[in-house]
Formats: structure tokens, sequence, C-alpha cells
């Protein structure tokens, strides 16, 4: 039933946002571009297949990583190339559709794989680039889910809170069940009724769910209250609650109220500070995958006029340097297919330095391009300098500047590029869900 | 309201079966007079817990709590649900109306926890029965 949903869900995706040339199109006119190349922030923020494989990223060096389930990318906002105008991509990885469990997750391939898809501008002309990618994770050790030490943490902060439910058993056993007995009693003898009567009283003493405000005359109206409710649940007549009865109840409340569990729970920052001692220890481990993809342009921008195919793959690998510092490498290549006889060799590698929010990079680029057209034919190199800062949860700011010389071009001329990043969803989708004593 | 477990007499023993499905770190306890049941995994399997003999166990209150974690780095589905079966034959469920389902966001976690009364029906537990897996009262 899930996996349906999530298919569902996925082909509504597609056909409310499949980014067709004709939008990209619509893109191209638009204005203002701005660049959200995730639904879900992790540290880590992974380029999308289809970008690196096909030279279609405007950074050139791309991030190797684990994509989420469906990522989509709005691009560029600044930093526009003969090769790259605004365009739209979507990224989804069938390891979150089709794994029922952690250990489903940790298999060895699923886990491994990312398919994307995306459009782009070509440059300011009317042509179209289309492209589809995948992913093959080799190496991912920034991932929590497959620590061991990670694991372990987190069992031993899920499994603190299990002596509320101990002593709440026990007070319900002990000293609950018996008072509300003779509640039950006084209102039905029938069996099956007086067993419902005294199952839906119980809940009102679960010691793990305090009456607010914390005061014993309102846990004592709650009881009064629930014992209405189960008469006309049961229509049965409310109890007569004799004097001692009625003291038993009340002392019952006093000892509700002195033993049930008035702090809150501290999972939640149990979790967080496990979550952020991760990232801050594993924000530039080893990780390295390997991209292709094809690509197609369409001079005109439709659908009918896609040709000039071509194949692209590229290795990328980035590894720490040091505790503040990582480096990833990148070779890239593509070559024309039928007709199309270009090719491209690149490669290059980029330098993040800082800490798992806030990050200085430098990016080299060379690549050498065999083209029909001039203005593609040679050499073309560029490096750029800039910054990344996590602004809030979920949002992330990546700002580049640098110099670039392209065989269209003499000598260098300077870039700039700034990609947006936005976390869609960071609130729960259901937030009361019943009986949840806590949620992040 | 807890979940009301009816029982045969007899000696056919009561167990209590714990599912819980979905890509998360889990944990969770079920506590009983005599004995308790209190595991963490990584799996998605149901925990069978042989609870006893229905004349041990009557008008016994039980407790549990299910701890979920997603460690991933995107939103995953949960499920989770305890039946109680007696000699291989589904006697109450929980929740009532179905398996508890939710979403949990990246590294987000949920408790869930809830009590069971059981108690043994000689008369009248067929039509209880009948009314739990229809989902009513």
């Amino acid at each position: 039933m899930r996996g349906r949903w999530r298919i569902g869900g996925l082909a509504l995706l597609l056909a409310c946002g499949w980014p067709s040339a004709s939008f990209a199109q619509a893109a191209a006119a638009a204005p203002a571009v701005k660049t959200i190349d995730e639904l879900y922030v992790d540290f880590a923020v992974p380029d999308l297949p289809a970008l690196a494989a096909l030279d279609l990223n405007p950074t050139r060096i791309s991030r190797p990583g684990n994509l989420k389930e469906l990522s989509v990318a709005v691009f560029p906002l600044a930093g526009e190339t003969a090769m790259i105008g605004p365009g739209v991509a979507i990224a989804w990885a069938p390891v979150y559709t089709f794994a029922n469990s952690v250990d489903d997750y940790r298999r060895p391939l699923l886990r491994r794989l990312a398919f994307s898809l995306v459009t782009t501008q070509a440059g300011k002309t009317d042509a179209i680039n289309l492209g589809a990618g995948v992913r093959v994770m080799l190496v991912d050790r920034s991932d929590p889910v497959m620590s061991a030490t990670y694991q372990a943490d987190v069992f031993a902060a899920l499994e603190s809170g299990d002596v509320s439910t101990r002593r709440s058993r026990v007070f319900l056993q002990t000293e609950v069940e018996p008072t509300i007995a003779k509640v039950a009693d006084l209102m039905s003898r029938d069996p099956l009724v007086n067993a419902r009567i005294v199952a839906s009283l119980l809940t009102v003493w679960d010691l793990r769910r305090p009456p607010a405000p914390f005061v014993s005359e309102i846990k004592r109206r709650e009881f009064d209250r629930a014992i209405a409710a189960a008469a006309a649940a049961n229509s049965v007549p409310a109890p007569a609650i004799s004097g001692a009865l009625n003291e038993e109840i009340d002392e019952l409340v006093a000892s509700f109220m002195s033993q049930t569990f008035t702090a809150a729970s501290s999972l939640k920052a149990r979790l967080a500070r496990i979550d952020e001692t991760f990232r801050e220890s594993h924000w530039n481990a080893a990780v390295a995958s390997v991209d292709a993809g094809i690509v197609s342009q369409s001079p005109d921008g439709t659908w009918a006029g896609l040709e000039r195919r071509a194949f692209g793959a590229s290795v990328a690998a980035a590894f720490p340097l040091g505790a503040r510092a990582q480096v990833i490498a990148q070779l890239q290549g593509r070559t024309g297919l039928g007709s199309d006889d270009t090719s491209s060799i690149g490669g290059g590698a980029r330098l993040i330095a800082g800490t798992s929010t806030k990050r200085f990079s430098a990016e080299a680029f060379v690549a050498s391009d065999d083209d029909g057209d001039a203005a593609s034919d040679g050499k073309s190199y560029r490096f750029t300098f800039g910054s990344e800062f996590r602004l809030a949860r979920g949002f992330w700011l990546e700002v580049a500047f640098g110099s670039e010389h392209t065989p269209a071009s003499s000598g260098q001329h300077l870039l700039s590029l700034a990609n947006l990043k936005y976390a869609f969803r960071n609130e729960p989708r259901f937030k009361n869900i019943p009986g949840s004593a806590e949620q992040d | 309201m807890a979940t009301l477990v009816p029982m045969r007499a007899g000696s056919d023993v009561v167990t209590a079966n714990i599912s819980i499905d979905g890509i998360v770190f889990w944990h969770f306890l079920y506590s009983a007079d005599d004995a308790e049941m209190a595991k963490s995994g990584t799996e998605s399997e149901i925990h069978e817990f042989e609870l006893g003999d229905p004349a041990k166990l009557n008008r016994d209150v039980n407790t549990w709590h299910i701890v979920l974690m997603n460690p991933t780095a995107a939103s995953v589905e949960f499920e989770t649900s305890i039946t109680w079966t007696q000699n291989g034959e589904v006697v109450a469920t929980w929740p009532e109306d179905g398996p508890q389902t939710g979403t949990l966001n990246s590294k987000e976690s949920i408790i869930i926890d809830d009590s069971a009364f059981l108690v043994i029906l000689p008369d009248a537990a067929e039509d209880l029965r009948n009314l739990n897996l229809r989902g009513g009262h």
C-alpha cells in the first residue's frame, strides 16, 4: 500500500512538473531564477546525476552524495554560460520508494542508485538541452544510516524512556484497577459492559499523560467526565458514587499527581545532539560516485526537434583533508552519438574548508572540447572562490566568483555563481498522531 | 480507551504480536505483569511475545511504548500495530481501526504509547471479538 502511494505521488509530480522543452522556454523568459536543489536538506548537498554527467552543472565540480527521495533543481540563480541557461531538474532515489526498513535501505544495490531528468536552455539561444542520468554511489561514509556508532547512540537515546512505561503499568494495575473496578461494578454487572467501562477509564490514569494544567481538581474533573462518557457509550446510568469511594478516588488523584511524569522528555534534545555530533565529525567524510547520462538538444525547443544526442559520464570522489576541509576531485567525458561527432574531456578539483554550517570553497576546472563549431572547439578553464552558509535549518546560500576562459573568447572574463537551497518540508505532515507523546 | 483484550478461559496461551514497518530505528517496551519484552532494531518484522495462560492474565493491565526515529535524509513513512492472539485467532488489535501510520521527516522521532486491559469473557467474548475486528465499540 505504501509503495503504491509513493509511486502515485511520483507520477503526480511528473505529471505536474515534467521539465518539458516548452517549460524551459517559459523559464528562460522569467526575470529571476532561483535554485532549489533538494526537498530535504542534509549537510552534504549533492548535485544531480544528470547535471554532473552532462556538463550541465553551473558549478563544474559536482559534489557526490546520496540524493533525497525526490529532489528538484531550478537553476541558475546567476552564472549562465553558453551551454547552461535557465533550467529545471528532478531526481529520484528509489530506495525510499521500495525499502520498508533500515535493513532494506542497507542492502548493497538499492541505496546506491539515483535517477534524474533535466532540461535547460542552451545559453541565451532558443535551443533546449534534455538529459537523463543515473548515479551509482560507490562509497558514502557520511551516511548516518550506515554508521554503527550512530545507531548505537540513537538506540541508547530511544531506550532511555522505558521507566515511565513500567511505572505506569504498576500504577494502573495495583492502584487504579481496583478502584475503577468498583466504579464499573456500580454501572453494570454485565461482564462485557463492565470490562469495556474499566478499559475506557484506565486511560485517564496513564502516568505518561499528566493533566494540563497540572492541578488535582482538573484531574478529578477529567475522571468524572470519563465516567459520564463511559455511561453514555454503554447506555448505562451514571453511578452514584458513595462517600467512601469518593474519598478513594480523591486519594487516587493525589497518588497520580505525585507519580506522574511531569518533566518533558529529553529524547528530542538527545537525538539532536547525536545528529549534530555526527554532522560535525562526518561532513567531510569520504564519498565517491559514478554518474552517467544521455543528453539531446532541440535547436527550436520542440520535442520533434531533438537531435545531437551525446553520452556523458563522470567520476567524483570527496575525501577529508584534516578535520576542517574536504577535497572533491572529478573526471568527466562526453561524446556525441550518431551524427554528432563532438567530444569533451575535463577534470578539476574543489576544496571546501570550514564547518558543517559555514564553508569556504575554491574550484578549478580544465576541459578540452572537440567540436565542429569554432566557438566551442578548444580548451577552456575556470576557477572560482566562494562560500556556502546554512542560513537557517533547511536554508543554504552558495555564492562564488571567479574567472573563465572559453574557446569563444580571447583572454579571461569574470563569472559569478549563486545557488539558493531550501527544504520544502521541515514540519511534520501529521502533527496530532493519537498516542504520540513527542514529535520532533 | 485502553484496548480491551477478551480472552477465552482454558489453556490456550495469549500472545502479543508487535509489528513495526518503516525505514526507522525503532525501540519498544511491552510491559506485562511478570514479564516484559524490550527490543531495539532496524528490521521490519513481527515480534511475538507470549503472555501466558488466560487465568494468570485475567484483569491484567499491560502498557507499552514504541519509539521511532528516522535516520535518513528523506521523509519516511511508518506503520505499527499490535495484535493479541489466542490459539492463533486474533482476539484484539491496537489501534482498533487499523495500524498506526504516519510520516517522519529527516531525523524526526515519535513516541507512541498506550495500554490494554486483559479479561476473561466466557460468554460475550465472541461478540466483542467481532466488534473489535470491525473497529467498533
